[in-house]
């Protein structure tokens, strides 16, 4: 019986992600997720960008998801009092409607996910699994000693997992 | 695995990556502002609680009203509700509930009294009708009617407008106002986004949006199921004076009134905000293929529509039909009979039930506990007598206006159903004095305080009309003095004209 695998196992290094400023516009992160897909073509495609503030901490993270809702108009969005309605997208004359470069030059901070839960690097897999479902994100950051180490996706551990199912 | 070289992320506008890296800390902001308003609260009650005593308040005939202790604590917590509703230190709903605590803790009225008002068969009613509202929007009725105003207005830009508020103010008499407008809004997006190039504001959108928030507040006060100020209005009413506003009574008298500010609102939106274009090209081909995706109707949606008309019935029954079986039915019963039979046939589900707003269910409870507060404390009648000298000398009409115009301008501030509970008690003593009949204030104060033009916070509506960004709180303000103006002209030859030929009492003789 092997020991049960620790988060840390699994854990990207926080480099591997672009990082950008809060105060950066979704159209200039979005520059940066193009790049990125070039320069990690292959190996490693990043799904997210890491935001950080003018200390360098960690404030969210800018996920593709994040981005799309971010640009869409303002009758697709659910808020409190208001319905989101996609039928209405028929009525569009092109993708987004005339909104979508204004939307573009929105700061990623208004839209970005904050990071609302967080993982030690010594906690087993199942911890790292069981917040990822009940929070609905897919990917967390590692803490050890109070500082983040890195990053934890569903993606390495559902691997995990698939060779545990699976008997490979 | 040890790293030959420092990796270096791709980054931009930040220094160099750190060594160490840690989360930002959540930014901690105290809100001054709300604290300072609780504590002016708190301070206005105090101080009427250390207030050794009131001067009496004396009437024309010379009977001496004394200000009871209890009814000068109820002015102390009118005020601190007052406060905290208008800058709203914490939900509506959450400030209904100390109303209630504030009465039992200070024995200003009983636990069984204050609190029973909470669930008063006029507050089933409102449950009943919120509950009315979600089962259009589940089954997919709303938007049905929504899409079909798309339909029925076409491409001319001021039918646009005109199509838009009718079929809003027709929505409003059968559910309550802010879902109406909840339901619109998105379409209306849609719409503006089809006439418009860019986001930037223009005078359609302004018009648009700006007209949708005064028309659902016109036609709210046409039936019981627009708003639940009418019913709670009417709760009072009935507990003041023993008369009962039967449901087709009230429709009697506010349509014509509702349908004319209708059609007056638009033709100040499109003489204010004339759109700079004559068509939005396309709309009808686009409108015919939402309608095809939206395809037959359902099986709820008819359901739902069978309860409403079942319901309508039982409301004509209680109106016209001569058999006491009927006429003894309570409005809140006939109500809730929608709530259970959508929950029996799964319409709705236990999600729906969770997803009911109790912060509006309690803000009427805590309105209707305020305002029986105030009129049995006798702090009401104390207030009016104070206040009759103002009016002795004046004409009643003037009276008449003069209570419409305090609700207009109070609801502007306050949850309209709070401005009536604070007025109508108060209102109606000084109504005695003057010779005017009880009714015709009731429809008055009813009509202002189902219109609040000006500010964003007088309905939800009105908020919800300033999320398409398409205009400022300062224009909303200025342009709404134009309708407000107009009412108040058209709500002066009803009462004097309109209403008594509709045989609506004004004076006693």
């Amino acid at each position: 019986m092997p020991q049960e695998k620790k988060v840390k196992d699994f854990m990207i290094p926080l480099e591997d992600y672009p990082h950008i400023p809060y105060w950066f516009t979704l159209r200039q992160a979005m520059a940066i997720v193009r790049e990125a897909s070039i320069k990690f073509e292959g190996s490693f495609e990043p799904r997210a960008v890491l935001v950080f503030d003018e200390k360098y901490q960690l404030m969210g993270m800018l996920t593709l998801r994040d981005i799309v809702r971010g640009l869409e108009p303002r009758f697709l969005k659910d808020s409190g009092l208001i319905k989101a309605d996609p039928s209405l997208t028929v009525l569009l004359k092109d993708l987004f409607g005339p909104g979508l470069k204004e939307a573009s030059q929105k700061q990623v901070s208004e839209v970005m996910s904050p990071i609302r839960v967080t993982v030690n690097a010594e906690d087993p897999i199942a911890k790292a699994l069981a917040l990822m479902i009940l929070e609905n994100v897919g990917m967390m950051p590692v803490m050890q000693n109070q500082k983040v180490v890195g990053m934890v996706r569903m993606n390495e551990l559902f691997q995990e997992i698939s060779k545990i199912v699976l008997g490979d | 695995m040890a790293e030959e070289t420092k990796k270096v992320p791709l980054s931009a506008g930040l220094p160099e990556m750190p060594e160490e890296i840690v989360l930002a800390p959540p930014k901690k902001v105290i809100d001054w502002k709300r604290i300072f308003f609780i504590c002016l609260g708190l301070g206005l009650f105090f101080l009427f609680y250390a207030l050794p005593g009131l001067p009496d308040a004396v009437d024309p005939t010379g009977k001496v009203f004394k200000l009871p202790w209890e009814g000068k604590m109820a002015l102390g917590l009118f005020l601190m509700a007052g406060i905290w509703w208008v800058f709203e230190v914490m939900p509506i709903g959450a400030t209904a509930i100390a109303i209630g605590l504030f009465q039992v803790l200070f024995y200003i009225r009983s636990a069984n009294e204050a609190l029973k008002d909470f669930l008063d068969p006029s507050v089933w009613f409102i449950f009943g009708s919120v509950v009315i509202g979600t089962a259009f929007t589940a089954s997919g009725l709303t938007k049905r009617m929504a899409y079909k105003m798309l339909d029925l207005v076409g491409e001319k830009t001021n039918f646009i407008l005109l199509g838009t508020f009718l079929v809003v103010a027709a929505m409003t008499l059968l559910m309550a106002h802010t879902a109406v407008a909840a339901a619109v809004f998105p379409l209306l997006l849609a719409i503006n986004a089809l006439y418009s190039e860019s986001d930037q504001p223009t005078k359609f959108g302004k018009g648009l949006f700006i007209g949708m928030a005064w028309t659902a507040g016109a036609g709210s006060i046409i039936t019981f199921l627009g708003a639940a100020r009418g019913v709670a209005a009417a709760g009072m009413f009935k507990e003041f004076t023993g008369n009962d506003i039967g449901f087709f009574e009230l429709i009697w008298y506010m349509f014509p009134i509702g349908f004319l500010m209708v059609i007056l609102i638009w033709l100040i939106i499109i003489i204010c905000f004339k759109p700079e274009r004559a068509r939005i090209e396309g709309l009808r081909e686009k409108a015919r293929e939402l309608t095809r995706e939206l395809g037959p109707m359902n099986n709820k949606e008819k359901f739902v529509i069978f309860t409403m008309v079942a319901i309508i019935a039982l409301f004509m029954l209680k109106s016209f039909a001569p058999w006491k079986v009927f006429q003894d039915l309570d409005r809140a019963g006939i109500m809730l009979i929608a709530t259970v039979a959508f929950f029996l046939t799964r319409v709705l589900t236990v999600e729906d039930l969770e997803t009911i707003p109790w912060n509006i269910i309690l803000l009427f409870g805590g309105a209707m506990s305020i305002g029986f507060c105030l009129w049995k404390t006798g702090a009401a009648q104390w207030l009016a007598v104070h206040w009759l000298t103002m009016f002795l000398k004046a004409h009643p009409l003037i009276f008449i206006l003069g209570i419409a115009f305090f609700v207009l301008c109070m609801t502007n501030f306050i949850m309209n159903v709070a401005a009536i509970a604070i007025s109508l008690p108060v209102s109606l003593v000084i109504a005695k004095y003057l010779g005017v009949a009880p009714h015709v204030i009731l429809f008055a104060s009813l009509v202002t305080a189902g219109m609040p033009f000006n500010l964003l916070i007088g309905a939800a509506p009105n908020a919800i009309a300033y999320e398409s960004k398409q205009f400022t709180t300062g224009e909303f303000f200025i342009y709404g003095l134009i309708p407000s103006v107009v009412l108040m002209a058209v709500l002066a030859v009803f009462v004097w004209y309109i209403w008594p030929l509709q045989g609506m009492p004004v004076l006693v003789k």
